[in-house]
């Protein structure tokens, strides 16, 4: 186990967000984020799916064939989506209301497929987890400040926010701003990186 | 065989594989998910109070007597949901009688259908009239996904829903949605799927279309021991109830020694069947003995004790012997001291049964008359 | 019946744009609307599988899952089909028409990806539409994502002579254009034929 790659798999989901950076899954990011609960039950519902397809996808990567690749991922993930949504279905039936439709959507979320493709079928098990934590968790984090912003917003009377317009919109702003802060964020770090070097 | 072939074979393994893992995963989670069971608890009788519009409370109504659960034959019932069950899911769950109080008569059924996919259900109560009408409806369970504005089942829509059905023996998804301006048709044809398998399990148990049974010979080891603990018989025949009496009359036996021998109905916890054997000496109980009880203890809610008192034949004698029609009418509940759930709804149920049975007396001789002569024992049983 | 026709594609194409107004669809929305050429031919290949889609998964759950009490594989086969047909399309389309083939490239396999596809199947079975609603509604969702597809990229176009702040370049000024001209179309969903 690599301790650099566990860590940097760790952090990915900071630096390499999902939403802001990597701009995939954007499909429930928008229409989800109307409200905080609406956010946090689709994002630990596409959580759970990423965490245990990733898992799976990385313990089997020797397995599977290249050729029937997306299919069999695709088999994988499509088991967990239908796992959680029995779960949901039946013990939290007024989630099911606001956000059932949109489970079995998890299945499509570019996040979920992209990552299976590009780490968990290249990485061991313990990598391929941990992405998909620190992935979910970061994807997570992101919908849930989405949605307490929309959903302030709509609060304050500027109800446009929590509609799908509104949604785009936000959503712009704070990419745009995230990707500011993280661009600062680099910039020190290869800074500070840059004066050890030179005292070295 | 070639490489290409080769990996071709192991792709398509490979991928045979996943796939049967993957469905007999989602199979098992499946089952895993339990299927609704019907059950008179307080909450149903609650809610079937409610829809009747009983002059007492649930809790009340539950405990009194006012509802009780009828015993329709399991394979009748499998066999009648097998052919007028619209989907796999459509079905009739069990049917509730109101016995007792303005309202007696009224049948309601509970049925389920499916509504926009798989589990859970949607599972209404219906109501009807003794001319087998519908009176009205209330919803049981639906977690209908996704729910929108026109949907059926908020408020004024299913007020409306209710509107158009009353009277009716039948309902049609279309004139629903027509009528009521609901717009999520997998809801819809779900509600009318299961009002309309109400109406006709209704129609058919309840408008004389159940067949005419015959008496027949008792065979049942532990009901023949419960019935000649309490007569001179050896062998018993059991006579059809007849079907106005079938939620008070648990059976009707004679002995080969010409004895008439009547067992009462009574609904214990959760509307489990209990039939109390009664037999009679000069206006007053006999004997007792236990021709059914299947109350299940562990269905009690915790921290109440289970049941102390032994429902046996000869417990039942010691309590009730010399009693009285009048004074069992009297009292509500035969068990005194009542501890624990189950006992608050046992002691009411022998009470019950036994009342039935009493009640059922004066008429039985003439009504076992009229099958004439019945010998049941062609071969050697 | 006329009605409720009119009334699902007005509704699948403006009312309820599936991008603009239920935002689904929006990974290759935000990808493929940089050039109009490639969102015409990107709309097309979605709005065929969208047809085909929801057609199959139609015939698929109503006489093999129902009937068998298997719903709930509702998610795997249908998924599962989509994948295929795309596959299927890639292989057509490199045969039949080249061009088009390479000015998709990646984002063909991606329309498997497009939420839109799998939640136009799905919605067919919630509705309770039958064979030819599912069609009709399905065509009109796939003309609603080319018409919104076409929209941005004539925008996009257009800003790439502009001078944006490095902040937004990209996906955030796409993002709030998207948002604006959401606004936009929900001024449709006054509309309404009597149907």
């Amino acid at each position: 186990m690599d301790a650099g790659k566990l860590k940097s798999a760790a952090l990915s989901g900071i630096l390499n967000n999902p939403v802001f950076v990597l701009v995939l899954g954007m499909c429930p990011t928008i229409s989800q984020s109307t409200s905080v609960t609406n956010a946090l039950g689709l994002g630990l519902a596409t959580a759970f799916v990423l965490v245990f397809s990733n898992l799976f996808i990385s313990l089997l990567r020797k397995v599977i064939p290249d050729k029937v690749r997306l299919p069999a991922y695709i088999v994988i993930i499509a088991t967990f989506v239908t796992l959680v949504q029995m779960f949901i279905t039946s013990f939290l039936p007024s989630l099911n209301d606001s956000i059932g439709a949109f489970i079995p959507l998890i299945v499509v979320n570019c996040i979920i497929l992209g990552r299976a493709e590009a780490f968990a079928s290249k990485n061991d098990v313990l990598s391929a987890t941990v992405d998909g934590l620190s992935m979910g968790l970061g994807f997570v984090l992101s919908i849930v400040l989405l949605g307490a912003i929309r959903q302030a917003l709509g609060a304050a009377g500027l109800t446009v926010f929590t509609k799908t317009a509104g949604g785009f919109i936000v959503l712009g702003f704070m990419m745009a701003l995230f990707n500011a802060l993280l661009g600062r964020y680099k910039e020190y770090r290869n800074g500070k990186l840059r004066a050890l070097k030179r005292e070295a | 065989m070639t490489k290409s072939m080769k990996n071709t074979l192991r792709s398509v393994a490979v991928m045979a594989v996943i796939s049967a893992v993957a469905v007999a995963l989602l199979a098992l989670a499946n089952a895993f998910f339990p299927e609704y069971k019907a059950s008179l608890d307080s909450e149903t009788a609650g809610m079937i109070a409610d829809l009747v519009g009983l002059e007492v409370s649930g809790d009340e109504a539950y405990s009194g007597g006012y509802i009780t659960m009828d015993d329709a034959d399991a394979e009748a019932l499998q066999k009648f949901n097998d052919e007028n069950g619209v989907d796999g899911n459509n079905k009739v769950l069990v049917s509730y009688f109101i016995a007792k109080g303005e309202k007696t008569g009224i049948r309601v059924v509970e049925s389920q259908a499916q509504g926009y996919g798989g589990n859970p259900v949607i599972i209404v109560l219906t109501s009807f009239d003794k001319e087998n009408k519908i009176i009205s409806a209330s919803v049981k369970q639906q977690r209908e996904n996704p729910t929108g504005p026109n949907n059926i089942f908020n408020a004024d829509y299913f007020a409306a829903f209710l509107e158009y059905a009353g009277g009716k023996t039948a309902v049609s998804a279309g004139d629903i949605l027509a009528a009521t301006g609901a717009t999520n048709k997998a809801s819809v044809n779900g509600l009318s799927n299961a009002v309309n398998i109400a109406a006709a399990y209704i129609a058919e148990f309840y408008g004389g279309g159940i067949p005419e049974a015959a008496p027949e010979a008792v065979t049942d080891a532990a009901l023949i021991a419960a019935l000649k603990s309490v007569s001179a018989g050896e062998r018993f025949t059991s006579y059809p109830v007849p079907s106005e009496s079938k939620n008070a009359v648990y059976g009707i036996y004679v002995s080969d020694a010409g004895e008439i021998i009547v067992a009462g109905k009574g609904s214990g916890w959760q509307g489990a069947v209990l039939g109390l054997i009664v037999t009679v000496k000069d206006g007053a109980i006999e004997a007792v003995a236990v021709a059914e009880e299947n109350e299940a203890l562990s269905d009690i809610p915790d921290g109440k004790p289970a049941k102390d008192f032994e429902l046996t034949g000869a417990n039942l004698t010691s309590i009730l012997s010399g009693m009285t029609l009048e004074q069992i009418k009297a009292t509500d509940n035969v068990l005194t001291g009542t501890t624990g759930a189950t006992l608050r709804a046992t002691g009411p149920a022998i009470k019950h049964a036994v009342e039935n049975a009493l009640e059922f007396y004066p008429q039985a001789a003439e009504y076992v008359g009229g099958f004439g002569e019945v010998n049941v024992w062609t071969q050697e049983n | 019946m006329a009605g409720e026709i009119i009334t699902i594609i007005v509704a699948g194409i403006l009312t309820n744009n599936i991008v603009l107004n239920q935002s689904i669809g929006i990974c290759p929305f935000l990808g493929v609307s940089k050039k109009i050429n490639s969102s015409v031919g990107m709309g097309m290949a979605v709005t065929f599988v969208l047809a085909v889609s929801a057609v199959v998964c139609f015939f698929i759950y109503h006489y093999i899952l129902v009937p068998l009490g298997m719903e709930y594989l509702q998610t795997i086969t249908f998924i599962l089909i989509i994948a295929s047909l795309v596959q299927l399309l890639d292989i057509v389309l490199k045969k039949t028409s080249p061009a088009l083939y390479t000015s998709l490239g990646v984002y063909l396999a991606l329309i498997t990806t497009n939420c839109a596809v799998l939640f136009t199947a799905n919605y067919g079975i919630t509705q309770q539409y039958d064979l030819l609603y599912t069609f009709v509604n399905a065509v009109c969702v796939g003309l609603g994502f080319t018409l919104a597809l076409i929209l941005m990229a004539g925008i996009r176009e257009r800003l790439e002579r502009a001078d944006i702040p490095k902040l937004f370049r990209g996906f955030p000024i796409a993002l709030i254009i998207a948002g604006i001209m959401s606004l936009a179309f929900t001024g449709f969903t006054g509309l309404s034929f009597g149907g």
